[in-house]
């Protein structure tokens, strides 16, 4: 299971993971702060727990994996959790239960499992920040038109000649599968990559 | 608790208040679900089952240990109870789940919609959360069900423009069932 | 899997569990404080936007909470006000209460500023489920609460304040009310002008809707001080000064007019200036030919259509007695205001013994708001014509029989407004029989 950088990308291995992170990926990005604060504690989380699970990966027994590095992930969550309940206690609001969920996502965990399980902390750092980037990313851009579009609003500051044109709609769950999905087309258009699910391998969700 | 509250949780819990599709808890279980009917219902009254134990475990943690002074405690505390009934379950009918949901089971039930469903409940009284969490259960697999079930039916792939194949096409099948859940909020 | 291994890895877990337990633990010094005064900023966020810069609630500043009343000093405490609280430095007090409104289930939160000297430094709606209670001038309206003393001079008094607005306002004396019963602040004190003007939806029904005076202001001159015109054509109010003292001089459409003084005593023979000045200033409304239209699509005979002077202040424009055959009828025409401030036509045709013989009533809703509003649209066919069903209701009926019976519990503001016009022309009927008699 040796990747590089590209080859990780090109696999088209961040869409699947969007597969399984769309949950929190449609959940936090209604609002920009949202979508920040989320993909700041996808990132976090994903590296910490990344170089801890490389670290300690040949210690653990193979039956005791998964829920260990559930675990693992799970602690860095609660305390990335208590920080942002503290220094951004608005954010922290808005994600509310979402926050939490995160210990328990499949993206984190699988990052955890299929890259830092095999490689090395340099290898699983780099692909850490490259999925949590992605994750920032794609959140922000759909904050950014579910915020704008559905809310009249950015940064929570009301956009004044928007007010009477704002799409409800898009600010809540029906437009975050919209948007998510409009998004991913497009990125899917630009890049040439078409997603296709792997019949062989089973997914699981967050 | 009357019977019209208790008709009440069920049917917000199964539709408007739907944990994969509206409250975007365990959306990826939901939407990348490809497995047959019976496997999606197997592996959907396992999920019911652990959301139950862990309500029922968590439940009483969060009252009488946890409280409002080790409040910061209660993700850790939550997965690791989900954690520990799931392997147990898995101990017990390992052959049985394994084979239903293709691989390691406890990758599949810890997720979002269950730890979410923990979390939800330690704000309702213990009768309320019990029957949230077998209601939640119930529509979670009715909603995996329904959705492997959709992805069933032949659908003409050269209909859909290439680059909404796969999981945009994925997700805005998902966004038209949850519009149509939303409509039955009030 | 093994027994062997499921202990194993719950082990695995509990060390994990320990080591992240003891991490956050140990973060917990940092966060716990922090959280704990995020937690209670939220709580008093609402406060301090309604005071004024530098405020503080730390410490003892709760001086009441609805959870817990007797716990406090403070007596006599409305049960809509949920907590009041002391700011620390003097500044005033921070009242939390809540209003019902007329449109949605669950009441409105309001947080109430008033600094040291009583007056309202601050106000806003914290939360109301739906909109329609201050849609469209909200913030007109709560600004005008701004600087007021518990007098409330002015406020709400002016048209396009909404229906809700009643319960808004008593909402808020209440808050201020509690203050100055527990000698917190000085009460505000009324200028006759007001008390004056408080007095018009009493003496002049016309001119009110819901409790809230439906006018526009008129220009002062002369001695007017202030002037109201009804909305719906039914008359006038003036405040009018006479030498030191000041009157309230209420007009109807037949141009009678009456002078109160501050009183509320009816002071019209020993004022006579008083009410020639008020009567020089008003313009009026000829509602005759509106009103035979209405009569004659009931009774296409009628004749010796007589118009009669109106003595009462209400809703009534134009009375009047017809002939159709032997029979003497009296038409009675008023205009109530209803949804949007629009005025209704109701025409009540009253026999000789002061039974309803007839009673038509037009435009009962207007344009959009028909769809939300089931009650009304029970009532009324396609075109928008009121059914003869609900006008039914009110044939035979006297004004010893009038009762709630013709409300429509899905149209309260509609059917409320044809009862108090049915109930304005039985009065307008007594007086004219009293003065025939």
């Amino acid at each position: 299971m040796k990747k590089t950088k590209t080859s990780y990308l090109l696999r088209g291995t961040p869409s699947i993971l969007l597969v399984l992170g769309a949950g929190f990926v449609m959940a936090s990005s209604e609002d920009l702060r949202e979508a920040l604060g989320m993909g700041a504690a996808v990132l976090i989380s994903m590296l910490l727990s990344s170089i801890v699970v490389s670290a300690i990966h040949n210690i653990i027994p193979a039956y005791a994996k998964i829920p260990a590095y559930v675990m693992i992930i799970t602690g860095f969550v609660t305390l990335i959790s208590m920080l942002m309940k503290a220094f951004f206690p608005e954010v922290a609001n808005m994600l509310g239960v979402h926050l939490a969920a995160l210990a328990v996502s499949a993206v984190i965990y699988r990052d955890a499992e299929e890259v830092a399980d095999h490689n090395g902390e340099v290898k699983s750092i780099e692909v850490a920040l490259v999925t949590g980037v992605f994750f920032t990313v794609i959140m922000v851009v759909c904050a950014l038109i579910r915020e704008v579009l559905g809310n009249a609003t950015i940064w929570g500051q009301p956009i004044a000649f928007l007010q009477d044109y704002k799409i409800s709609a898009l600010a809540g769950a029906f437009g975050g599968y919209v948007v998510l999905a409009i998004v991913m087309a497009v990125i899917n258009k630009i890049t040439g990559l078409h997603h296709h699910l792997d019949e062989n391998e089973e997914k699981e969700g967050n | 608790m009357t019977p019209e509250i208790i008709l009440g949780i069920i049917l917000t819990s199964i539709l408007s208040g739907n944990y994969a599709l509206i409250e975007c808890l365990g959306t990826g279980a939901v939407i990348e679900n490809e497995r047959s009917t019976k496997r999606s219902l197997a592996l959907g009254a396992g999920t019911t089952l652990v959301m139950l134990l862990a309500t029922l475990i968590t439940w009483p943690i969060n009252k009488f240990v946890l409280g409002e002074k080790l409040e910061y405690l209660q993700i850790i505390a939550f997965v690791a109870v989900v954690l520990v009934i799931s392997e147990a379950m898995h101990l017990v009918a390992r052959k049985l789940l394994d084979n239903y949901c293709h691989s390691h089971f406890v990758k599949f039930a810890v997720n979002g919609a269950v730890l979410g469903l923990c979390i939800h409940n330690t704000e309702h009284g213990f009768l309320e959360a019990i029957i949230t969490a077998a209601a939640v259960g119930i529509g979670f697999t009715l909603t995996m069900t329904l959705y492997g079930k959709l992805k069933d039916l032949a659908v003409d792939e050269d209909a859909i423009p290439a680059s909404f194949r796969g999981l945009p096409i994925a997700l805005l099948t998902a966004g038209m069932i949850a519009l149509a859940l939303l409509a039955l909020k009030f | 899997m093994k027994i062997r291994h499921f202990i194993i890895t719950t082990a695995i877990l509990l060390v994990i569990m320990v080591v992240f337990g003891a991490a956050a633990f140990g973060l917990n010094f940092i966060t716990g404080p922090m959280i704990e005064a995020n937690n209670a900023g939220a709580e008093l966020a609402p406060l301090l936007a309604v005071m004024p810069e530098g405020a503080s609630f730390g410490g003892d500043a709760l001086i009441y909470s609805s959870a817990d009343p007797s716990a406090s000093t403070l007596v006599n405490v409305p049960a809509n006000v949920l907590s009041v609280y002391k700011e620390a430095n003097g500044l005033g007090f921070a009242i939390r209460c809540t209003a019902e409104s007329s449109y949605s289930e669950s009441p409105m939160e309001i947080t109430i500023g008033i600094d040291a000297e009583g007056k309202i430094c601050g106000i806003q709606l914290d939360s109301y489920s739906d909109s329609v209670d201050f849609r469209d001038n909200d913030a007109n309206y709560l600004n005008s609460y701004i600087g007021k003393d518990s007098a409330l001079a002015d406020v709400g008094t002016v048209s396009g304040a909404t229906y809700s607005s009643t319960a808004f306002k008593s909402a808020v004396e209440g808050a201020m009310g509690v203050l100055i019963e527990n000698d917190l602040i000085a009460a505000g004190v009324k200028s006759d002008a007001q008390i004056l003007a408080e007095m018009i939806p009493a003496l002049h029904t016309g001119l009110t809707s819901g409790g809230m005076l439906k006018a526009e202001a008129v220009a002062a001159s002369g001695n007017i001080v202030e002037g109201y015109k009804a909305l719906n054509g039914s008359g006038y109010a003036f405040i009018v000064k006479n030498g030191e003292a000041s009157y309230l001089a209420i007009v109807n459409a037949s141009g009678a007019c009456k002078v109160y003084d501050t009183t509320g005593a009816d002071v019209t023979e020993a004022n006579a200036a008083v009410a020639e000045e008020a009567l020089a200033a008003i313009e009026a409304v000829d509602f005759s030919e509106a009103a035979a239209k209405m009569i004659s699509a009931k009774f296409a005979d009628a004749s010796e259509i007589t118009p009669m002077v109106l003595t009462t202040f209400g809703n009534v424009v134009y009375a009047c007695s017809f002939k159709t055959g032997e029979s003497t009828y009296y038409a009675f025409y008023s205009r109530p205001l209803t949804y949007g401030d629009n005025a209704m036509e109701i025409c009540t045709v009253i026999d000789e013994n002061g039974a309803i013989v007839d009673q038509n009533v037009k435009q009962m809703a207007f344009g959009h708001g028909v769809e939300y509003m089931p009650g009304i649209k029970d009532l009324m066919d396609a075109s928008g014509s009121v059914y003869g069903e609900y006008l039914d209701r009110f044939n035979g009926i006297t004004e010893g029989t009038l009762s709630d019976d013709v409300l429509v519990s899905s149209a309260t503001i509609s059917s409320t407004a044809v009862k108090l016009a049915t109930s304005d022309a039985f009065a307008a009927f007594n007086s004219i029989k009293g003065g025939e008699q």
